[in-house]
């Protein structure tokens, strides 16, 4: 359970020229929830997650993950840091170890584990972002980009953290790519149900895949919080603030506008196939 | 003209024991680019796109086959520099490419290398500035811009240059929808108003749908080759080299498949229109 209370931050507080990020953000994180956040750049959400793992210190308000006030000074910040793994935008630029594995049990190694264990979370780690054995004594270099990223973010399971934050991890791959990554949200979901998983999305076809809840931020504030659902069905807000909901929302929200019944929430392309195929046959509507 | 005859090029990588090992990137790859086109280049990572981007202003030089732009050969180093103040490039990331500390001294730098006269280079300043809509901030340091605003600034240092062609290497990727949105509608504006010859790579299918024509790279060749509608006609192609279609064109493909008489469509609107038209029918 993650709250965030009353929490503001200002670059370079107390200087000329400095610029308030967050304005009092109040948020509650259910354990084991998958959470898209989403708002256009400069929106705060990197100045937000960078808050979870104690990376910056709040001008004020409290961050408290589990019982764990990480914004308190006094907390030890690798006790926060094993409870927290954040993967920072392009992982991949981080890979400096001569194999994967060593890469991915360079985490794993700090905490001070047995050698079995770290072998053993190496292997969890790679079966879960789908890193195959056979790679493990390559260079991470001679890898593509999707899987250099795999292997970025594999090194992050393996410290086996509570919770996952994920800045922007499909940014810059190809829809190939992306698909692995957002499939291994999916599957580490279904394999650590109790890990609670944030990732920052810019596409809300992803984010209606994958997620189960919505953080919306803008202007440093939170202007949206619910489920897929709730959020989607403000399209035009989402569009006031520089966001697009997916086509398949835009093609049905048109549809409905016209006056065709069509059930709300649509926002998953097969979901509003099925509905527009029982229109056409003239079907009763039915909200599935 | 670009015209791209017959070019292959390997990438060479020495292994640990000192073989070398080839990476045949392209292969045999033909495309010829006229004046004024907007041509998007669709492929997958790996599939060879950047080398041939890379090829089009002689950063790389073929191995085999020929590039010529305007007739001159990426070959002949005496003409590099005119073709590369032909043909400017555009990359992924806004931050690699700023050079001077205020917007406007990073948009004189190339004319300034090429020997513009002082007056001429504020007239082009100004100019390319306004293009693309940054004027306002040409006394900003970049490094307080956004991502949209950084390639904008980006685009009009390679305009300063008075450039016949821009290429653009996935200029999109690392910005957010409405970063996008401004670095397509400018690069639109420019061919339209402009008749600035646009050479696109992206990975985004609803950025292809808005070029006149677009070619699909996979595996170091060109598979597809035509208008966005030809193209995004073969979805079980692009499909099957991982590859999306706009979710407008891959619904109306999915009730196409069950039994309903949906024609190909491209865009939200036109989906919109053949959806309440089969309506319209059947009432």
């Amino acid at each position: 359970m993650i709250s965030v209370r009353n929490l503001n931050y200002v670059y370079g507080a107390g200087l000329p020229g400095s610029r308030q990020a967050l304005f009092d953000i109040n948020l509650d994180i259910e354990t084991g929830d998958v959470v898209a956040l989403i708002g256009h750049t400069g929106s705060g959400k990197s100045t937000l997650i960078q808050h979870f793992n104690a990376l910056v210190p709040p001008t004020s308000g409290t961050v408290v993950i589990d019982g764990i006030n990480v914004t308190d000074k006094a907390a030890k910040k690798s006790d926060i840091r094993k409870k927290v793994g954040l993967v920072f935008q392009y992982p991949e630029h981080q890979l400096f170890e001569e194999t994967v594995f060593d890469d991915v049990a360079f985490g794993p190694k700090n905490l001070g584990l047995d050698e079995a264990e770290i072998k053993k979370r190496v292997f969890d780690a790679c079966a879960i972002v789908g890193i195959k054995e056979k790679y493990f004594g390559f260079s991470p270099f001679e890898l593509s980009g999707g899987q250099k990223r795999r292997v970025a973010i594999a090194g992050v399971i393996a410290m086996e953290p509570n919770v996952l934050v994920l800045d922007e991890p499909v940014a810059g791959l190809d829809p190939k790519g992306r698909d692995g990554i957002l499939a291994m949200i999916t599957g580490l979901h279904e394999q650590r149900p109790e890990m609670t998983i944030i990732f920052v999305s810019h596409s809300m076809e992803d984010v209606a895949r994958v997620a189960n809840h919505i953080i919306v931020m803008n202007e440093g504030s939170v202007a949206m919080t619910g489920t897929v659902a709730e959020v989607f069905s403000k399209g035009d807000e989402l569009r006031g603030m520089g966001l697009a909901v997916p086509q398949i929302t835009q093609i049905t929200d048109r549809l409905r506008a016209m006056g065709y019944e069509l059930p709300p929430h649509i926002y998953t392309l097969k979901y509003g196939e099925r509905a527009i195929a029982a229109l056409l046959r003239g079907e009763e509507r039915t909200d599935v | 003209m670009i015209e791209i005859k017959n070019v292959s090029y390997c990438y060479h990588k020495e292994e640990a024991d000192g073989r070398i090992n080839e990476n045949k990137v392209l292969n045999n790859v033909s495309l010829t680019v006229h004046e004024g086109e907007f041509v998007a280049i669709l492929g997958h990572n790996g599939s060879g796109k950047s080398t041939l981007a890379k090829h089009m202003n002689g950063i790389l030089v073929p191995e085999t086959g020929d590039c010529l732009i305007d007739g001159l050969s990426t070959r002949d180093e005496k003409k590099l520099l005119e073709i590369r103040s032909n043909v400017g490039m555009v990359f992924q990331n806004p931050d690699n490419q700023m050079v001077a500390a205020v917007v406007e001294d990073d948009v004189a730098f190339a004319p300034e290398n090429l020997g513009v006269p002082s007056e001429e280079i504020r007239r082009r300043v100004d100019e390319c500035l306004k293009i693309v809509g940054m004027w306002d901030y040409r006394r900003a340091q970049p490094s307080r811009l956004s991502g949209g605003q950084k390639q904008r600034v980006a685009i009009a240092s390679v305009l300063a240059m008075e450039p016949k062609y821009i290429i653009l290497d996935e200029p999109t990727a690392m910005l957010d929808p409405k970063g996008r949105e401004e670095v397509i509608s400018t690069i639109h504006r420019l061919n339209r108003e402009r008749n600035m010859t646009v050479v696109l790579i992206t990975h985004y299918m609803e950025e292809a749908a808005s070029a006149e024509r677009v070619a699909v790279m996979d595996d170091g060749e060109i598979i597809l080759d035509g208008t966005a509608r030809e193209v995004f006609h073969e979805i079980e192609i692009l499909k099957n080299i991982g590859l999306d279609v706009p979710q407008a064109t891959e619904l109306a493909f999915m009730l196409r498949e069950d039994g309903f008489n949906i024609p190909h469509v491209i865009t939200v609107d036109e989906c919109v229109q053949a959806i309440a038209e089969a309506l319209e029918v059947k009432s």
